[in-house]
């Protein structure tokens, strides 16, 4: 069994609870041993560097230099914590002088960093580790006929990212037809759904999410499947308010990329979270199920 | 007899004497053994720089110079030179390098001065044990081989061959011509560019020293600067050049097509076909992928309608050798493929077309008539031309390809003058330094061309028009501009195979995958490797009056050493001591230039002087030490590296 | 005035032509004290080299070099320097038109000294940090890193803008993870609202209401056991002058 450190976020333990549970029920049934990281803390996201960019580096540079220690490679769902984990070691080798105020705040908690964690993203696991084939292999209900709009976000693959294209990214496509779905034409798939903002200026956000609902809509998509727990959040649970202010009515179930590959490898829906979704993804999976 | 050495320390401006202590340098020169006189001076290269070495050496009866300056590959060639006008050989000259191994490499002036002494030191050690060595003269054979019939080519050619010498002009395609004959008008004068391009590739087919070789590659290329020998591979056309009369009718029988390449895509042509009606060779070739004769053995039209007898299914490739004293590299620019921008819908979209292709609608002769029309065949209402395709863009290619700017703005005015569409140019900055290039886009203005400063990062598709997103950054707003037809001005880059070309000719490539010129002002059409060119795109994106310049440098370098007759052979080579040597052949399977051969009745290693590079690895390797490096000997080897280690105590050896 | 070149006698000379040069919002002297502080803290020669001059009310940018190279030099802002202005971020952002300045504008006005307008300006918190600006920009810059160094200095100096309340919802963020090592997402939306305005909590409430139900939205904030290892390493962090 392939081990890997596992970095879930602080989502995954609250609004994105699904995510966390049909991830560790997909990896298992993969071949893949997560063990989540001990005592890990939230990384800080995107937003931590307005705050104090010294402290942006370090709070998150804690988890790596915990997981340092174990040795794995470190695998997260969350694309912005993928994101911030790339930033600092990125950071740390091109900044020397960054490195040395980084490694004396460390030091002042007890805790040393050399670089040497290797940060993936869930999805890069599944396509290049576990691959498309294993998968398709392990595959007892394919969901065939069920039409997907595969949605990437931003985070995911820009600004670059060594396993998929940021223009026209195609690794959750792949990563979705292995479960005998079919992918529908998708141009908003890789367009910000405005997580970040959608609190403190959700007109804002709203417009954004409309743009992906109706994208996704209008090629025929029966649901959104996504990698983010945050592209999850504004995708499902602000869709009612998305379709208040503009008189929409979607009801796009917004499910995610564990909670699919669960189903058709044939796990219980209990195990994979989907009551958890506010739109709820019951209708459309039902033949599935 | 004791050596009369002269030392002279280079200021090199500030360069050197800003960081090392010159004369805290001479002042030691001055003190080393054999020395007979130290000095300084602001520029040695200068004329009266080299004055004083050759008054000192005829003063002072000197007998060995050394000059502690820049990289003796600047100025070795001068200073050698400088020695021989005042009678001393070359070879006891030696040129210690205190500005790119020294001053130019820390800002500590003690460690600079301590360096420089060094090096100076193990100059002076060498050169006293140098010996004087003869040059050779080889003869140059006065004919050259030109690769690549675009307009660099055909230009560098007819040069040469106006001058009386033979030269071969071997071109990949069917056709000479190159890009420039897809072109329909060139900047800034309009001309039609088969109008002014034609005659000359004319004059090419008919002059009587140019030996035109046209579907054909070089293969192989061996030698040295006025003795290249170079093997071409003749691709057979399956027609008899010396039978065909250019009729056509074979073509015109012919009942398979295929998308023609001239026409970027654009067009059809057919299996048995020429590229285009002017050219030159007007002998067509048979594309054997598309031709059912050679795909399934049926067919045979153009045979039986061919009234010359000229088609010949039986020909073969054949590989000629000939043998030159240069060769000028003009292979020209292979035009950015946009499709890796996603964004700019390039063979997504409708009417999405490169700036190429775009001259193939133009062109009179092209696959529409030269209308300029989009794929549901009417006239667009709007054009947008988006400028710095795949040009200054970290993500392909930094540099500028130069033309681009030029090129879209005769777009502009060529659509202006043929539709009534409006055209808007999206550019990021305006470049046209040419002659009558500033007038041309004074021109365009009038013309009423809208100029968008921006780069716009997207084209999307949105009820049957392409809708360009923008930020018009004069303006400072944000803009949505729907048009009927998007035109990319691509970058120029290099050759797919460029790779494989530099090996081929021993190039060496800039970051930017053009070729390497030897210097970027002062030698921009020679190479590192003597006697070999390169010119026109193949070296950097550049336009017509430059690519012409560059063709005419080149060839009158070519005819310079055409008029001297001979080169001189670089003496520092190996020679092997046959009474030494044990016959054990190791030298002949390591030399990279295959200079060594084994003489079998004797049993001995005899040396090529004039294929021996010096690169010395027949010296290292020989187990007998019988091969000497003539001007690297051991002795003087070892001199050098004591000189550099004059002032190191040995260390204390623990016991 | 000084002559071209001429070396200036310290913050009060400053703080005159700044307040003559500037077009101020808001409390004047304040803001002005700190530029003039920020001038002349500076190297001299580089900040003497614009002359300010106010014809017809009328002003001209001051030679800005210097904040341009305030942003160049944190690591992450040198890319600043190689903008061409080509606007091709402006056009990839989503949220242009929420801004005030386009991220492109943002940046020219930078290089033109112009602090104040952008320090204040909104746009730099309507960056969601999409990255396709990034993706696209032909010479590599990344924005969102840039956007990110101004709201640093905009909070910083208390400029964060009042318009928006993104920066409040930072702050609540930062100081959830500072305590608690965690992010309670409850806690942290009733913490912003209260922060800003309790009111448009209401337009969530149906949101937030659906999430708990769900058990999406957990009572209890987590809190993790090497909360003494991470006020170590803010109080450091602060101590080592927050990557200033």
């Amino acid at each position: 069994m392939k081990q890997y450190s596992y970095f879930p976020g602080c989502s995954l333990k609250a609004s994105a609870v699904a995510y966390d549970l049909s991830v560790r029920a997909v990896s298992a049934a993969l071949g893949i041993e997560l063990i989540e990281l001990e005592d890990w803390n939230c990384c800080g996201t995107t937003v931590y560097s307005a705050i104090d960019r010294l402290e942006a580096i370090c709070v998150p540079c804690r988890n790596l230099a915990l997981a340092e220690k174990k040795g794995l490679d470190l695998v997260t769902p969350c694309s912005a914590c993928f994101r911030t984990f790339e930033r600092v070691n990125s950071y740390l080798r091109l900044y020397p002088l960054l490195k040395t105020k980084v490694d004396k705040v460390l030091a002042a908690a007890g805790l040393e960093y050399h670089g040497k964690v290797r940060v993936r993203h869930l999805v890069d696991v599944l396509l290049n580790d576990v691959g498309v084939e294993a998968i398709a292999s392990k595959v007892v209900n394919p969901l065939h006929g069920l039409k997907v709009a595969p949605y990437y976000g931003c985070l995911l693959v820009r600004p670059e990212v060594a396993f998929d294209d940021p223009e026209n990214p195609q690794s959750l496509d792949r990563l979705v037809e292995s479960l005998g779905a079919e992918v529908v034409p998708f141009p908003a798939k890789n367009r910000c759904c405005g997580a970040s903002l959608v609190i403190s200026n959700p007109d804002l956000a709203l417009g954004l999410i409309l743009r992906i609902l109706e994208s996704a809509h209008s090629n025929g998509a029966e649901c959104i499947v996504t990698a983010c727990p945050l592209c999850q959040l504004s995708l499902d649970a602000y869709q009612g308010m998305v379709n208040r202010k503009f008189g929409t009515r979607y009801e796009l179930p917004v499910v995610f990329l564990s909670q699919l590959m669960g189903t058709a490898l044939g796990l219980e829906p209990k195990a994979l979270g989907f009551d958890r979704g506010v739109v709820s993804p019951e209708k459309v999976l039902a033949r599935h199920l | 007899m004791k050596p009369r050495i002269g030392v002279y320390i280079c200021h090199c401006g500030a360069n050197i004497a800003d960081t090392v202590d010159v004369e805290a340098v001479t002042e030691f020169a001055q003190g080393l053994d054999s020395v007979v006189v130290a000095r300084n001076y602001r520029f040695m290269c200068s004329e009266p720089g080299q004055n004083v070495i050759k008054e000192d050496i005829e003063n002072l009866q000197l007998d060995r110079v050394v000059v502690a300056a820049c990289s003796p590959q600047m100025h070795e060639s001068t200073f050698r030179r400088v020695c021989e006008e005042a009678g001393v050989n070359r070879y006891l000259f030696q040129m210690a390098n205190i500005r790119e191994q020294c001053s130019w490499v820390t800002h500590d002036k003690e460690q600079a001065t301590k360096k420089a002494k060094a090096l100076v030191a193990a100059a002076v050690r060498r050169v006293a044990l140098q010996e004087p060595l003869e040059v050779r003269k080889a003869p140059v054979t006065p004919c050259a081989l030109v690769v690549g019939g675009g307009i660099a080519g055909i230009q560098a050619a007819l040069d040469i061959a106006e001058a009386g010498h033979k030269v071969y002009l071997v071109e990949r395609e069917p056709s000479i011509g190159g890009h420039m004959m897809q072109l329909d008008k060139t900047f800034p004068t309009l001309d039609c560019s088969a109008c002014i391009l034609t005659p000359r590739m004319a004059q090419v087919r008919s002059h009587p020293s140019i030996e035109l070789m046209t579907y054909s590659e070089v293969v192989g290329v061996s030698g040295y600067v006025g003795n290249f020998k170079a093997k071409i591979r003749r691709k057979p056309r399956y027609v008899d050049e010396s039978k065909c009369t250019g009729c056509g009718v074979c073509s015109e029988k012919c009942p398979w097509t295929a998308d023609s390449e001239f026409d970027m895509g654009l067009g059809k042509r057919k299996a048995i076909y020429t590229p285009f009606p002017q050219a030159v060779p007007n002998v067509p070739v048979i594309d054997t992928e598309r031709c059912v004769y050679f795909r399934k053995g049926t067919c045979r039209a153009c045979e039986k309608f061919c009234e010359a007898k000229a088609i010949d299914f039986e020909q073969t490739e054949k590989v000629v050798e000939v043998e030159v004293g240069a060769i000028i590299v003009a292979t020209g620019y292979d035009s950015f493929d946009p499709t890796p921008i996603y964004q700019y819908g390039y063979k997504r979209l409708d009417n999405v077309i490169t700036g190429l292709e775009f001259e193939r609608l133009c062109n009179a002769s092209g696959p529409t008539g030269g209308r300029i029309i989009l794929s549901s065949g009417r006239e667009p209402e709007s054009v947008a031309i988006i400028h710095c395709v795949g040009s200054r863009d970290r993500n392909y290619h930094e540099y500028c390809s130069k033309v681009c700017c030029m090129y879209s703005m005769k777009f502009a005015h060529l659509i202006r003058e043929s539709t009534a569409a409006k055209v808007y140019e999206f550019y990021i900055d305006l470049r046209s330094a040419g002659k009558g290039y500033e007038e041309f886009y004074n021109r365009v203005l009038d013309e009423g061309v809208i100029f968008v400063r921006s780069h716009p990062p997207e084209v999307v598709s949105e009820d049957g028009k392409l809708i360009i997103e923008c930020e018009d950054t004069l303006a400072g707003c944000q803009s949505r501009i729907a048009v009927d037809m998007v035109i990319l001005s691509t970058a120029l880059e290099p050759r797919a195979d460029a790779g494989e070309v530099a090996r081929l000719f021993s190039l060496s490539r800039s970051a930017d995958g053009f070729f390497l010129e030897k210097h970027p002002k002062l030698a921009p059409v020679a190479t590192m490797t003597d006697g070999i060119f390169v010119v026109g795109c193949a070296q950097g994106p550049k336009d017509i009056p430059e690519t012409v310049a560059q063709a005419s440098a080149a060839a009158a370098a070519v005819l310079a050493m055409f008029a001297r007759g001979t080169i001189e052979i670089e003496a520092a080579t190996a020679v092997v001591d046959q009474e030494l040597c044990s016959g054990c052949g190791i030298c002949v399977a390591l030399c990279p230039y295959n200079a060594i051969t084994f003489l079998e009745d004797r049993k001995v290693a005899e040396i090529n002087d004039i294929l021996c590079k010096g690169c010395g690895v027949c010296v290292a390797a020989c187990p007998a030490g019988a091969i000497t490096g003539r001007h690297f000997t051991d002795k003087q080897i070892l001199a050098e590296i004591e000189g550099l280690l004059a002032d190191v105590k040995p260390p204390l050896v623990a016991i | 005035m000084l002559a071209a070149g001429e070396a200036s006698h310290g913050g009060q000379f400053e703080r005159e032509w700044l307040s003559r040069a500037l077009y101020v919002a808001g409390p004047v002297g304040e803001q002005v004290d700190a530029m003039a502080e920020m001038a002349a803290t500076k190297d001299q020669t580089t900040f003497d080299r614009g002359m300010p001059m106010s014809k017809n009310g009328q002003q001209v940018a001051v030679d800005g070099y210097g904040f341009a190279e305030e942003i160049a030099s944190e690591p992450g802002g040198e890319c600043i320097r190689w903008c061409v202005q080509c606007g091709t971020c402006s056009a990839s952002c989503p949220n242009v038109l929420w801004m005030e300045h386009s991220p492109r504008k943002i940046i020219a006005l930078v290089r033109a000294g112009k602090r104040q307008d952008v320090l204040s300006s909104n746009s730099m918190w309507c960056c969601a940090t999409c990255h396709l600006c990034t993706a696209r920009c032909p010479k590599g810059i990344d924005v969102p890193e840039l956007m990110h160094v101004l709201e640093w200095i905009a909070t910083r100096e208390g400029l964060a803008s009042g318009k928006i309340s993104t920066p409040a919802m930072h702050r609540t963020l930062a100081d959830a993870v500072r305590r608690q090592g965690r992010m309670h997402e409850l806690g942290l939306m009733a913490r912003f609202f209260l922060r800003t305005n309790p009111l448009a909590a209401l337009k969530l409430i149906p949101v937030g209401l659906k999430l708990l139900l769900r058990r999406r939205l957990p009572f209890r904030a987590e809190k993790i056991k090497g909360t003494d290892q991470l006020r170590a390493i803010v109080k450091e962090a602060q101590t080592l002058g927050g990557g200033k």
